[in-house]
């Protein structure tokens, strides 16, 4: 055997490259898919959706008991797995605004789910919950213009980061 | 002349078990349980009453099979949690939002497909 093979140089070097591929293998897959972002933007767009009544405005709202059945009415479901304490914790929020595009007066704003989760949108870290609004310009039945404003949330980090 | 044979094997010895090691880690059962558990909970938000949505888990179902589970019971949804078990004392659940009645089938005719049916609650 030449000095290539039995050379402690080249075991040593053969120990540190294994090293690395498996810390960066095990760093790579040992990290959860984070899915929160397409479930916020999903969760937003729904909503969104529940409102409309194809391009229009629909105007079901301003019914009586459509907020006291909001998840309902959007068939929408907040129940999440029972782990983690997240039975007790609600791991997804939803408001929604619908204001006058010209005057800017509110006509319509409903929140659903766990409220204290809205203090971490301005807060920057894969630690905290995933927010994503947009704002939607709308006409109704009789070209009423509007502005329809949505803000989801979506906490679930334990399943999502590391 | 041997002594260069001998470190080129030695080398590609070495390169195979790293690519091993590397593929065993891409195919293993927790991590496409969890791919599966995500993306399966993720096309139900996307979809609508009356779906049907056909998704191919060719590689959970052969490791299933290997494990000896009956491949048309690691996809379960309970409620609006969709579970992915894929050994006997593994499994993932992940929860969707989108308030449907989903049925998953596995596909027995074209084997490595899962079929789910979504209709209004």
């Amino acid at each position: 055997m030449g000095d290539k093979i039995v050379s402690v140089y080249w075991f040593a070097i053969l120990f540190i490259v294994a090293a690395a591929v498996v810390y960066m293998v095990y760093s790579f897959y040992g990290e959860p898919y984070d899915v929160r972002n397409a479930e916020a933007q999903r969760l937003t767009d729904r909503t969104v959706e529940c409102f409309l009544d194809g391009v229009r405005l629909d105007g079901s709202f301003r019914g009586d008991g459509f907020s006291d059945n909001f998840l309902e009415n959007c068939d929408l479901n907040f129940r999440t797995d029972e782990i983690y304490g997240w039975g007790n914790r609600g791991q997804y929020f939803v408001s929604v605004s619908i204001s006058d595009f010209i005057s800017d007066e509110e006509i319509f704003s409903h929140e659903e789910g766990n409220s204290d989760l809205v203090e971490s949108c301005v807060l920057e870290g894969k630690l905290f919950p995933v927010c994503f609004r947009k704002d939607v310009y709308v006409l109704d039945s009789e070209d009423n213009k509007y502005k329809l404003s949505v803000l989801s949330v979506v906490r679930k980090t334990e399943k999502n980061v590391n | 002349m041997t002594e260069n044979i001998i470190f080129i094997i030695l080398n590609l010895v070495f390169l195979s078990i790293l690519a091993l090691f590397l593929f065993s880690k891409m195919g293993a059962a927790a991590v496409l349980e969890e791919k599966y558990a995500k993306e399966i909970a993720l096309i139900i938000d996307s979809a609508e009453p009356v779906m049907t949505v056909t998704l191919d888990m060719s590689d959970a179902i052969e490791i299933a099979i290997k494990e000896g589970l009956d491949p048309g019971k690691i996809v379960s949804i309970e409620e609006n949690v969709v579970m992915v078990v894929l050994g006997e004392d593994s499994g993932y659940s992940y929860s969707f939002f989108n308030d449907v009645d989903v049925v998953p089938s596995f596909d027995s005719q074209h084997g490595g497909r899962y079929i789910f049916f979504i209709t209004e609650k």
